[in-house]
C-alpha cells in the first residue's frame, strides 16, 4: 500500500514538474472521454441530415457548425475521435505485438538467424510504407477493418529494430549469463528478466507508432482510400472540408485542429518520456564514468 | 569496399525484385475484373481484349512476362487510357514532380541545418525553445492540412501567391513549403541534436585552446561532422517528400506524377498504380544506395569493416 502510494506521488511530482506531460495526457484523456461518452449523450446522430440548416457556422446549438448536409460537426468530430483513436490504438499495439516478436526473436537468437531477419527490414525501410498501404488498400477495398489490418501489419519494422537493439544489450548482460549458468530456460529468461528491462523503451516507441498510425489513416482517407462515406473520420471531414474552405472555413478548422493537436500530444508525450529516459541514463552515465576516472 | 558496393547493388536489385513480385501479386489479388464494365462486350470482343493484355495467359507465364518486361524498363499499359503506356505516363509528368521535390529537398536540407545550427548554439535559451517548438509543430501537421491552411492565407485571404496550377515559379512556392516543413522539422532536430553532440567533444575544446574563433570551429570543423546523420536522413527525407505529394499535388492541382498516382487510384488503372509503385521504389532504393555510398565516402566509421553490427546498411 505504502509502495503504491510513493508511486503515486512520485507520478504526480513528475507530472507537475513536466507540464506539457501533463497537458499532453489531460487532453488525450478528455479527448478518449468524449469519443466514448459523447455520442451516447445526445440524440443526435453522426448521418442525420438537415438540409434547413446546413452549412451553419458554430452556434450556441451546434458548438462546431453543420456541414453541407446539416449533420452536426461536433458529433461527427467525436465519432471521428472513435475512429482515428482506435486506428491508432489498435494498429500501434499490433505493431508493436509484431514488431517485440520479430525484433525480440532477432536479436534474442543473434547469428544467420538475426542477420537474415534484419536484412529483411532493413530492405523494407528503404521503401515508402505508404506506397504499400495504399496498395494493400486497392486489393482490400476501403473500409474500417481494412484500415486498421493494413496499418497494423505495415508499421511494425521501427518496433522491430528497437526491441532487437534492446534485447541484444541486455542479453549481453551478466545477469542474464548468471541466470543461465543456474540452469535457466530461454522462455525464463526473456519472460523475467528481458522483458521487464526492455518493456520501457518498447513502448516509448508505441508512443511514436500511434500518432504515425492517426497520420497514414488521415491522409488516406484524406485521398479517398480510407474509411468509407457516411462514417467520419477526421481525414474524412478534412477532405469534405477542402470543398468549402472558400466559404466555410470552419468545416476544415475542426477536424484539422483535432488531427494536429492529437499528434502533438502523443508527440509531446513521446519528447518528455525521452527526455525522463535520457535523464536517468545520463545519470547512470555519470555513475559509470566517475567508476572509470 | 568493392565487395560492400557489390553487396549493396544487390541488395538493391533484390529489393526490386521483391516490389516487383509485390506489386504483381497485389495486382491479381485485386477483387474483379479490370475490365468489368466489358461485360456488355460480345464475348469475341471481350476474348481480345483479354488476349491483348496477356490476361488469357497463366499466371506464372504472366509472371515472367511482367518480369521481363521491368528488365527492359517496360512498366506495361494503362488500363483506362488506351494505348497509353506507364513508361509514357512517367515521361511526361515525372519532371514536374521531379522538380518540385528537388525545391522541397533544398528547402528543407538548408532551413532545417540552419534552424538546428541556431538552436545548438543557443542552446537553453529562448531562441531554441522556440525553434524545438516550431519543429513538434512542424511534426505534429499533416502535409495536407499545412497545404490547406497556406492556402487560405497566402491565397485565399492575403491574395499574394497563386493557389493552384504550375505555372511560373510563384506557384511552386505554397506547394514546395507544405512539403518540405515536416523535413524541415526533423532536419532541425536532428542538426541540433547532432551538433550539440558535437560541440562537446574534445577535438573542439582543443580548437578553442588554440584560440580558433567561434564560427571556424563552428562552420569549418563542427558541422562537417554533425552533419553526416543528417545526410544519411535524407533517404527517409525523400520518401516523405514523395508521399507527400500525392496529397500535395492533388490539393495545388499541379500536374505531376503524384496526382496521376492518385487519380490511377481512383480510375482503379490498377497496371499504372503498380507500375508506378514499382518507378517510386526504384528512384527510393538508388537515392538511399546514393546517399549510403557518400556517407561511406566521407565519414570512415560507417565504412563495411568496422561495422560489426550486421553490416547490411
Amino acid at each position: 500500500m505504502s509502495r503504491q502510494s510513493s508511486r503515486l506521488k512520485a507520478i504526480v511530482l513528475c507530472l507537475s514538474s513536466n507540464k506539457l506531460l501533463a497537458i499532453s495526457l489531460v487532453y488525450l484523456l478528455l479527448l478518449l472521454i468524449g469519443a466514448t461518452v459523447g455520442p451516447v449523450m445526445t440524440t443526435r446522430s453522426y448521418d442525420s441530415q438537415h438540409l434547413a440548416i446546413a452549412n451553419s457556422p458554430p452556434t450556441a446549438d451546434h458548438w462546431f457548425g453543420t456541414d453541407h448536409l446539416g449533420r452536426d460537426l461536433l458529433i461527427r468530430s467525436l465519432y471521428g475521435a472513435r475512429i482515428s483513436l482506435s486506428i491508432g490504438l489498435f494498429s500501434g499495439l499490433a505493431n508493436l505485438l509484431i514488431g517485440v516478436i520479430y525484433g525480440g526473436f532477432a536479436g534474442y537468437r543473434g547469428g544467420l538467424a538475426d542477420t537474415v531477419m534484419m536484412a529483411l527490414v532493413d530492405i523494407l525501410w528503404g521503401i515508402p510504407l505508404l506506397l504499400y498501404v495504399i496498395l494493400f488498400m486497392i486489393v482490400l477495398g476501403p473500409g474500417l477493418q481494412n484500415v486498421m489490418l493494413t496499418l497494423g501489419l505495415v508499421y511494425w519494422l521501427s518496433t522491430a529494430r528497437v526491441t532487437r537493439a534492446q534485447v541484444m544489450q541486455i542479453k549481453s548482460q551478466d545477469f542474464i549469463v548468471a541466470a543461465r549458468l543456474s540452469g535457466a530456460g530461454d522462455l525464463w529468461i526473456i519472460r523475467r528478466h528481458i522483458l521487464p528491462n526492455a518493456w520501457g523503451t518498447i513502448l516509448a516507441s508505441l508512443v511514436f507508432s500511434v500518432p504515425a498510425a492517426i497520420f497514414a489513416e488521415s491522409f488516406l482517407s484524406f485521398i479517398g482510400l480510407g474509411v468509407s462515406a457516411p462514417l467520419a473520420s477526421w481525414g474524412v471531414m478534412c477532405a469534405e472540408g477542402v470543398t468549402s474552405l472558400r466559404s466555410h472555413p470552419y468545416q476544415l478548422f475542426f477536424p484539422a485542429a483535432l488531427i494536429c493537436s492529437t499528434i502533438l500530444s502523443f508527440l509531446c508525450i513521446g519528447e518528455s518520456l525521452g527526455r525522463l529516459d535520457s535523464l536517468t541514463r545520463g545519470k547512470q552515465n555519470e555513475q559509470t564514468g566517475y567508476l572509470n576516472s | 569496399m568493392t565487395l560492400f558496393l557489390l553487396k549493396r547493388l544487390l541488395s538493391a536489385l533484390l529489393v526490386i525484385w521483391a516490389v516487383t513480385t509485390v506489386t504483381f501479386v497485389s495486382i491479381h489479388l485485386i477483387p474483379g475484373d479490370p475490365f468489368a464494365d466489358a461485360q456488355y462486350l460480345p464475348a469475341p470482343v471481350y476474348h481480345n481484349i483479354r488476349q491483348h493484355y496477356g490476361l488469357d495467359q497463366p499466371l506464372l507465364v504472366q509472371y515472367f512476362r511482367y518480369l521481363s518486361g521491368i528488365a527492359h524498363a517496360d512498366l506495361g499499359q494503362s488500363l483506362r487510357h488506351g494505348d497509353r503506356s506507364v513508361n509514357d505516363i512517367i515521361a511526361r509528368n515525372f519532371p514536374v514532380s521531379a522538380s518540385l521535390g528537388m525545391v522541397s529537398l533544398i528547402l528543407a536540407i538548408t532551413a532545417g541545418l540552419s534552424l538546428g545550427t541556431i538552436a545548438a548554439l543557443n542552446n537553453g535559451k529562448l531562441l531554441s525553445g522556440i525553434v524545438s517548438g516550431f519543429s513538434v509543430l512542424g511534426l505534429a501537421v499533416p502535409n495536407f492540412i499545412l497545404a490547406l491552411v497556406l492556402i487560405y492565407i497566402f491565397a485565399e485571404k492575403l491574395n499574394l501567391l497563386p493557389a493552384a496550377l504550375w505555372q511560373g515559379w510563384q506557384s511552386a512556392i505554397l506547394p514546395a513549403v507544405s512539403l518540405a516543413a515536416a523535413p524541415t522539422a526533423y532536419i532541425a532536430r536532428l542538426t541540433r541534436s547532432s551538433l550539440t553532440g558535437v560541440m562537446r567533444q574534445n577535438f573542439v575544446k582543443v580548437s578553442r585552446s588554440f584560440g580558433f574563433s567561434r564560427t571556424r570551429i563552428i562552420f569549418f570543423q563542427a558541422l562537417p561532422v554533425a552533419i553526416i546523420p543528417v545526410l544519411a536522413f535524407v533517404g527517409p527525407l525523400s520518401s516523405a517528400v514523395l508521399t507527400g505529394s500525392f496529397a500535395v499535388e492533388n490539393i495545388f492541382a499541379v500536374p505531376g506524377l503524384g496526382k496521376y498516382f492518385v487519380s490511377s487510384i481512383y480510375d482503379r488503372d490498377y497496371t499504372v498504380v503498380a507500375g508506378l509503385t514499382l518507378f517510386y521504389s526504384s528512384v527510393l532504393v538508388s537515392i538511399n544506395l546514393v546517399v549510403d555510398l557518400v556517407c561511406c565516402l566521407i565519414d570512415p566509421r560507417t565504412r563495411p569493416t568496422t561495422m560489426a553490427d550486421g553490416g547490411w546498411r
